[in-house]
């Protein structure tokens, strides 16, 4: 894994956001500078937005230990090579972001404590829609909101399956257009 | 997109996740993943109560089913719903996330659906059905590996996981 900047900047988000790993901000600027060092897109933004979160003693411990990595994985293998395509099956295929282009995501404390106002910090209720590049594909706002489900008695052709019942959906999602 | 099995279209999205996520382009606690059922109906509804979004039944004009054309039609070739969602009935059915199950007959929220690995909710309807099985509220269920001779697709969701 080590050897491939896309798995490096999953980590050093990961590391960033501590969502599935604990939360540690040296470890997420180290990563986003071996990324960037071997060239990945938004790396160096990403690990100027964590180093404005560290103190100074942080800072020397995070690039001390990004040198450390980097020794070990520039002897590991070359970056995946990359296919361009669009379709389904290319896409599967290939290491192309689809949605390189899209705005940046940033957490509003992130993107704050920068100062930096050319991310774009969306919420979880960010409530709008857009256009999937490379796909063409329009992601509409769908909001939350409670409805019944399934279809009453009186409607024709219904089947017992479809019992009507309410639900509630606590979080507003996208779904394509088409 | 048609003639994929429910494998595909997790992969599909997995793909995309991935990509996004390494970008940090996505909202935290969004994912690309298919729609769960409960989402697709929803969706589909838009806020309607009838057997379909238009109204009490469904026109020629208004989706590709019964075989008024007899094949699957280029999407976003008929009216929108009013959330400005094409083709939620007919033309090709739609994979959910969610293992087909009995509904709770009480209120639920945020339903999530069973994940082990067995038949998926179809939704929709397409191009080769009746009308009845178009219907907003109307569940099939097929194995993961179906492609239903190219009227089986996909619509994407970002969702929370």
């Amino acid at each position: 894994m080590a050897g491939h900047e896309g798995a490096q900047i999953a980590l050093a988000q990961h590391y960033r956001t501590g969502d599935i790993v604990a939360q540690d901000l040296v470890q997420s600027y180290a990563w986003f500078n071996i990324a960037d060092s071997r060239g990945a897109a938004n790396a160096s933004v990403n690990r100027e937005i964590v180093a404005g979160l560290l103190s100074g003693e942080q800072l020397n411990q995070a690039q001390t230990l990004s040198s450390q990595i980097y020794q070990k994985v520039s002897r590991e293998a070359p970056p995946e090579p990359v296919i361009q395509g669009g379709s389904l099956r290319n896409i599967l295929a290939s290491s192309v972001d689809p949605l390189a282009g899209l705005p940046q995501y940033v957490p509003p404390s992130v993107a704050g404590a920068a100062g930096n106002t050319n991310l774009v910090s969306f919420s979880p209720l960010m409530g709008r829609n857009f256009t999937i590049p490379g796909l063409e594909l329009e992601m509409i706002w769908i909001p939350a909101g409670k409805f019944m489900m399934g279809s009453p008695a009186s409607e024709p052709n219904r089947m017992d399956r479809e019992t009507h019942h309410e639900v509630t959906l606590t979080k507003g999602f996208l779904v394509g257009e088409i | 997109m048609t003639n994929v099995s429910w494998y595909d279209a997790v992969a599909f999205c997995q793909k995309l996740g991935e990509s996004t996520y390494i970008k940090g382009n996505i909202p935290f606690g969004y994912r690309y993943k298919l729609p769960t059922e409960t989402q697709w109906e929803y969706a589909c509804r838009a806020g309607t109560t009838t057997a379909f979004h238009f109204g009490a039944t469904l026109q020629k004009g208004q989706a590709n089913f019964n075989k008024h054309v007899n094949k699957t039609q280029p999407v976003g070739s008929y009216p929108a719903n009013q959330w400005g969602l094409h083709d939620m009935h007919g033309n090709v059915w739609e994979y959910c996330a969610d293992l087909y199950c009995a509904y709770p007959s009480g209120r639920v929220v945020d339903p999530a659906g069973p994940s082990t690995d067995s038949n998926r909710v179809i939704r929709g309807g397409s191009w080769n059905n009746f009308g009845m099985r178009c219907r907003s509220a109307y569940r099939h269920e097929t194995t993961t590996r179906s492609r239903l001779n190219g009227s089986l697709g996909l619509r994407l969701s970002l969702r929370p996981e």
